[in-house]
């Protein structure tokens, strides 16, 4: 798996939340929303994709913007060539390349194991169906 | 607001006055899947394509999902994208008016720039957060319709619709220029079909009504309802000429063909013959290369080819030609005005002369709304006539036999002509027949007539005759009128029996005679009655030889050549003056001349072993015996003297037989010649000097059919036809071996006697209602056999020639000897020009004259100069 994958996955999406959000703005690369209405779309709850959000946003991924005096902070996709490419590669081995769908996903519940978090592979594995 | 700019759906600037103002506020509002969104995107993709910068908001839908959408109506909206044409933003409502009120984020950014032509916003439903009241809802509305217009785009709103209440009036449609309704309706027949309706269009003019769309693989396509604006005097044609249906017997009954630019329904039950003729039709027209579209719904295209091969006609070859285009439709799911739109194309296209829809029934089949059915048959027939297409549409009736119950009146005012086919029993055999209800403007047939469907495809023939109820499918026998010309009653009784016979030989016919008035120029008005009206119950006219010039019209009459095989078997002056332009239009039945009928007893009594030869041998043997018997109630001479043809013939006859003549070889009047003035003097001093002719002949009771007396033996000469003293035998005079028949008397200038010659034809008028029976009556009427039998039984002089030398003839009327000098040498009236009119100048004068009013020199006097306005 590239590294800049392996990066994406595990330091930017981290969970399979911050997976789905970067799927999501792949699919969607027009979307200009707050963290509220992205969540609205996804069927998430708003804190989770908040968080998420903010993480790809930090790695470049995504830009934010203030509006409303900050009442309103923003979310889009950056526009840059070397993001996009990587998400639509991202996109291809997890929905096209069963293999490497499995390895993102061992690479996600690996990392939540290695947090302590109580979360086994075949919960993620479940919620990777309903997805 | 700008003028409208092209919104780059078909059909839709048709509707809604010319395009989209640019700046305007568009509402497009629709029940779920009615297409707002692909109508807004199309517009969008549109105007991008032309070089406008465009944006695309998404308050639902996701983006991608638009993108998709898009690609399968090939618009590639991430191509425009990176074009810099289009941008697709989704966001929420709150951000939407964020950005629009701080000028931030991509929408504010781009409406900021002012380089953004059209907007489209997807949906103004997620504007209005659950539980918002409607005056804010309609606040925010009116607020983002006025940030768009700040930036100069032209917005473009959808907006959901929850009921399909015709009624219901969103707020939305008030603050928006342009309000397009978008419905998907179930018709009668279960099938949804899509309308777009303008229910606003501020400052322009739209189409009103509902009009069908279909969404297309490459997107919207609006089909205007097609309407048919107010026909200026210049498009009207003014003189339409016509074209042929292709069978010449229908064109008959058309008047000559089918209008051109009119429409015809063809109306039949099935198998009846609609799609036979409607191929005859259209073929006939590419045979003369006039382009034809062929609508079929029930039969396929193959199947058309294949009939029309098996009638032997062309269609194939103009189908490959280009010549006819035939367009095959189902009707089930068919979109009235979608259909409506593609046929008005490809008349254009090819462009059409001619025209089929096969058939209106199929049509209704598909459009289960009467009064929608009618609108599309209306703009189809009206937008044909205004291109000079000329149409026939068939439609089904569902009796096969009996009484056709009414064609729907909705259609049947829209067509200009009606032609309807039916089933018929009749002598125990299906047969079909064909009459022509309605043509406007044209004096089409009236008849119901027979036709044949067979390799040749659709023969009309003759009438159906001595049939009543066709129409009803249940036609029974009825009587038609054949007039005959009697001169007796002895006449009439025989003329009687011979029609019964006639009847016998031919059972389908019921001939009812009718026995004209003995007066000539009476009869010639019942029978110019009977020409002049549209339909006569004369299925045969009679007609009188001195009539012809003026009768015999080619424009009246049907030519009767194939009724007289052999012409020249009849006495040639009979057969000429019933010739026009070569052919014949009246068959010779019987002929008459002038003869002098005496008493052979009474003259052999005073020793005259012959008849008077001349004017004055009538004189001297008349006084003689006259003085001799002394009976009061015994007549010398008497002739037709009253006010009618006998007059003026009996006078012809006394002036050729004095070498006269009304008219010279150069046409110059003669009436004032010694000649003319003698026999005028002749016939005036029989009554006024020499009394040997009683004054009352001047009456009609004496003077119109004077034999009665002559039969009683009161009359020792009289001037005469010959069938009054032929007909004595069998009317029972005590006389009839004393009668003698003479030429008539010569004057003292006259080489010879000469007679006039007459006789009486048989016609068939063009309106006649039975011409079949006609025919067949004439050719019994005039053959050879009847002449003969007629003849020996003492009526009418035959025309036959021959027959005045048949031994049997001459053996029961020796008389014939006499007869057959007289007849060959009568002269004919017909070379007078205008010979019914100067036969009238000189009745008027002559009767005057024998009346004692006018002396013979002013009668002859005011003859000529009557006779010479009226030729001059």
């Amino acid at each position: 798996m590239q590294e800049k994958i392996r990066w994406l996955v595990e330091e930017v999406a981290q969970n399979i939340v911050g997976l789905d959000v970067a799927l999501f703005f792949q699919a969607h690369p027009n979307v200009f929303d707050s963290a509220a209405g992205i969540a609205m779309r996804m069927g998430r709850q708003p804190e989770e994709v908040g968080e998420a959000l903010e993480r790809l946003a930090s790695h470049g991924i995504l830009e934010v913007y203030e509006l409303g005096a900050g009442r309103y902070r923003c979310y889009a996709l950056k526009r840059v060539e070397e993001v996009w490419n990587l998400l639509c590669r991202l996109s291809e081995m997890y929905l096209d390349d069963p293999p490497a769908r499995r390895e993102i996903i061992r690479m996600l519940v690996a990392r939540v194991t290695a947090k302590g978090k109580r979360k086994d592979p075949d919960a993620a594995a479940s919620e990777e169906v309903r997805e | 607001m700008s003028l409208p700019v092209p919104s780059g759906v078909p059909g839709l600037d048709e509707i809604v006055g010319g395009g989209i103002p640019a700046g305007s506020c568009v509402l497009i509002e629709g029940v779920p899947g009615a297409g707002k969104t692909t109508l807004g995107v199309q517009i969008a993709v549109s105007r991008a394509r032309a070089g406008q910068r465009c944006l695309i908001i998404a308050l639902e839908e996701l983006p991608g999902q638009i993108l998709r959408d898009a690609a399968n109506f090939g618009w590639d909206l991430t191509d425009l994208e990176r074009k810099g044409l289009m941008t697709l933003v989704c966001t929420s409502p709150d951000l939407l008016f964020e950005q629009l009120e701080s000028g931030g984020g991509p929408v504010g950014t781009l409406l900021g720039s002012h380089e953004v032509d059209t907007v489209v916003l997807d949906s103004l439903d997620h504007l209005y957060v659950y539980g918002t009241p409607r005056t804010s809802q309609r606040t925010a509305v009116y607020s983002l319709i006025n940030a768009l217009k700040r930036s100069g785009v032209t917005a473009i709103l959808t907006k959901e619709l929850h009921s399909a209440d015709p009624d219901l009036v969103p707020f939305e449609e008030y603050l928006s220029d342009v309000a397009l309704r978008l419905t998907y309706e179930l018709d009668a027949n279960r099938r949804r079909f899509r309308y777009v309706e303008v229910l606003k269009s501020r400052g322009l003019p739209n189409r009103s009504g509902k009009h069908s769309f279909q969404i297309t693989s490459t997107g919207f396509v609006v089909y205007p309802r097609l309407q048919v604006e107010p026909e200026s005097d210049k498009q009207a044609p003014q003189h339409p000429d016509v074209v042929s249906s292709g069978m010449a017997g229908l064109d008959q009954m058309l008047d000559g063909g089918l209008p051109r630019g009119s429409a015809t329904l063809v109306a039949g039950s099935a198998g009846v013959g609609k799609t036979t003729l409607a191929l005859q039709f259209i073929c006939a027209g590419a045979d003369a290369g006039e382009p034809g579209l062929y609508l079929t719904f029930e039969e396929t295209r193959g199947r058309l080819l294949q009939m029309a091969c098996t009638l032997g006609l062309d269609l194939g070859k103009h189908v490959e030609q280009g010549l006819v285009e035939i367009v095959h439709e189902v009707p089930l799911g068919l979109d009235p005005d979608a259909f409506a739109h593609r046929v008005l194309q490809l008349m254009d296209e090819l462009p059409a002369s001619r025209l089929v829809v096969d058939s209106l029934s199929d049509l209704a089949a598909a459009i289960a709304d009467p009064a929608r059915l009618r609108e599309t048959v209306y703009s189809l027939v009206e937008n044909a006539r205004r291109r000079g297409t000329t149409a026939i549409l068939t439609i089904g009736v569902p009796e096969l036999f009996g009484q056709t119950a009414a064609l729907p009146e909705h259609i049947s005012v829209i067509v200009d002509g009606i032609v309807l086919l039916k089933y018929l029993e009749l002598e125990s055999e299906i047969q079909r027949s064909v009459a022509v209800l309605k043509m406007r403007s044209t004096d089409h047939d009236k008849a119901i007539r027979r036709y044949i469907i067979g390799p040749g495809g659709f023969t009309v023939l003759e009438r159906f005759e001595g049939a009543e109820g066709v129409m009803a499918g249940a036609p029974r026998s009825t009587p038609i009128t054949l007039a005959v010309r009697s001169f007796t009653e002895f006449d009439e009784r025989l003329n009687e029996q011979l029609l019964r016979r006639f009847a016998q030989i031919n059972p389908n016919v019921q001939p009812i005679p009718m026995t004209l008035p003995y007066n000539p120029d009476e009869a010639r008005l019942t029978i110019e009655r009977s020409l002049a009206a549209p339909h006569t119950h004369l299925s045969v006219l009679p007609l009188c030889m001195y009539w012809m010039p003026q009768m015999i019209d080619p424009r009246k009459l049907t030519p009767v050549d194939d009724l007289c095989p052999d012409p020249e078997e009849h006495l040639s002056d009979l057969i000429e003056c019933a010739t026009v332009g070569g052919r014949l239009y009246a068959v010779p039945a019987i002929a008459l001349c002038g003869v002098l009928l005496y008493r052979k007893d009474l003259l052999a009594k005073y020793g005259f072993e012959t008849p008077p030869s001349t004017w004055e041998e009538v004189i001297e043997q008349a006084k003689t015996v006259l003085e001799g018997e002394n009976d009061p109630d015994l007549e010398g001479y008497v002739f037709p003297g009253y006010l009618y043809e006998g007059i003026s013939s009996t006078f012809l006859q006394n002036l050729w037989s004095n070498g006269g003549d009304v008219i010279d070889a150069k046409g110059h009047v003669m009436l004032e010649d010694d000649a003319a003035h003698e026999a005028a003097c002749y016939m005036h001093d029989l009554v006024h000097v020499h009394r040997i002719t009683p004054r009352d002949i001047t009456g009609a009771q004496r003077g119109l059919e004077p034999q009665q007396e002559f039969w009683d033996g009161k009359v020792l000469f009289l001037t005469m036809l010959p069938t009054a003293a032929l007909a004595m035998l069998e009317h029972g005079s005590p006389l009839h071996d004393r009668i003698g028949i003479a030429p008539p008397p010569r004057g003292p200038r006259g080489e010879r006697s000469v007679s006039f010659l007459g006789g009486w034809h048989y016609a068939v008028p063009l309106n006649a209602k039975a011409p079949a029976a006609a025919a067949q009556f004439i050719q019994f009427m005039t053959n050879r056999q009847v002449q003969k039998e007629r003849a020996i039984r003492g009526g009418a002089l035959p025309t036959l020639k021959s027959l005045y030398d048949d031994p049997e003839l001459l053996a029961s009327h020796p008389h014939y000897h006499v007869l057959k000098e007289i007849v060959f040498t009568a002269r004919s009236r017909h070379y007078i020009p205008r010979y019914l009119e100067v036969s009238s100048i000189m009745q008027r004068h002559l009767h005057s004259m024998l009346c004692g009013s006018l002396t013979p020199e002013a009668a002859v006097e005011a003859m000529a100069r009557g006779v010479r306005a009226l030729l001059a």
